[in-house]
């Protein structure tokens, strides 16, 4: 099957969002516990996305990056985000990756 | 049975629209104004950390102007608004925050009743029935936190400098009190009422006072400036009745301002 005929996946969502990086710390957005729901219907992706704090200057900037992400993947015609904020975010939400990488920076969690 | 809940503004009763929509423009433009007015102490606070703080708090109104100004956009009859504009003459603000703060004391009582005050109302949403607004307000308090001690430290540090700066505070007090202590509506709620009678507010009016009263009561007492309430029972109350006769209820602030 050629690949732009290639249904996306919701692993396949998650595979290409980790490489989405949060523009102030080198952890990506799924390993900073960002993503809270994916779905994949039809060639649309659905996200559910949540920010550590809601006055992050880099909301709209890492919202751009998804939708760039996401719509260079085959099957992909559509990218619609819904901003969430219950639950709250919290450092419980990181990732060991994220942890050890935030931890080289110098941030204690 | 459990009450189902509003998950979209289509579902509110129609005479909680019009209560909704004020409600929300005045906490999120006093919260917009706010922001401003930290804003512009970020680099002329006391010290290098109270700048630092001024400017944390800042990004934090801000944010949650933000946050509360996506909450008027799917009410009908709502203004418009956005965080990147201040909306001048239409903003529902309550006078204290109107103008730039003249000096740090005023920032810290800003900090300590008209911030807290409008946390405290949001804190009569968390269980609210309207999905929209539960949603966005566990958030914006746990955000507040640090707001509230930061208020209470500075002022007991300030109040400890001795009775010349505590006259200074008292009278910054007096110019903010009638306005964050009327914030809560009279009684039941007045204009509020009929969204706790829906379950989107929990509680307004006296209730919300009280532990207003009760959260500033012993800090203010502490600080030896508890001239506008005294003890009365386990509770505070003001010390002098609140001027009712002035308080706009749907611009939520005193008509003198």
């Amino acid at each position: 099957m050629p690949e732009a005929l290639r249904a996306p996946t919701r692993e396949g969502v998650l595979a290409a969002l980790s490489g989405v990086a949060d523009p102030e710390w080198p952890v990506s957005i799924v390993d900073m516990g960002l993503v809270y729901e994916v779905g994949v219907a039809e060639g649309v992706v659905t996200l559910t996305l949540t920010f550590t704090a809601t006055a992050c200057p880099c909301m709209e900037m890492i919202q751009e990056d998804i939708r760039d992400c996401l719509l260079r993947l085959p099957g992909v015609r559509d990218v619609r985000i819904e901003v969430s904020w219950d639950p709250p975010w919290t450092k419980d939400r990181l990732t060991e990756r994220a942890r050890v990488a935030l931890r080289r920076c110098g941030v204690t969690v | 049975m459990s009450t189902p809940l509003l998950d979209r503004a289509a579902a509110l009763p129609r005479e909680t629209v019009p209560p909704l929509v004020d409600l929300v423009t005045a906490l999120a433009d006093n919260k917009h104004a706010l922001g401003l007015r930290y804003g512009e102490w970020c680099s002329s606070g006391p010290t290098i950390e109270a700048g630092v703080a001024a400017t944390a708090m800042a990004q934090d109104e801000l944010g949650h102007a933000r946050v509360l100004y996506g909450l008027l956009e799917e009410l009908p009859g709502a203004p418009r608004r956005s965080e990147h504009e201040w909306a001048a003459g239409d903003a529902r603000t309550v006078a204290f925050v109107d103008r730039p703060f003249p000096s740090w004391p005023h920032l810290i009582v800003a900090n300590l009743l008209v911030d807290q005050a409008l946390t405290l109302v949001l804190e009569t949403a968390l269980g609210s029935r309207y999905l929209p607004l539960r949603q966005r307000t566990r958030k914006l308090i746990e955000e507040e936190q640090f707001h509230a001690v930061h208020g209470q430290g500075w002022l007991l540090q300030l109040a400890a400098e001795g009775p010349r700066v505590r006259s200074v505070l008292d009278a910054i007090i007096r110019e903010a009190w009638a306005d964050a202590v009327c914030w809560f509506g009279p009684d039941r709620g007045g204009a509020l009422a009929p969204l706790v009678a829906v379950g989107v507010l929990r509680e307004a009016g006296d209730a919300v006072r009280r532990r207003f009263l009760r959260q500033i009561g012993p800090l203010l007492r502490d600080a030896g400036l508890a001239s506008l309430l005294r003890a009365d029972g386990d509770g505070w109350v003001p010390a002098e009745a609140l001027p009712w006769a002035e308080w706009d209820e749907s611009r939520r602030r005193m008509r003198r301002g």
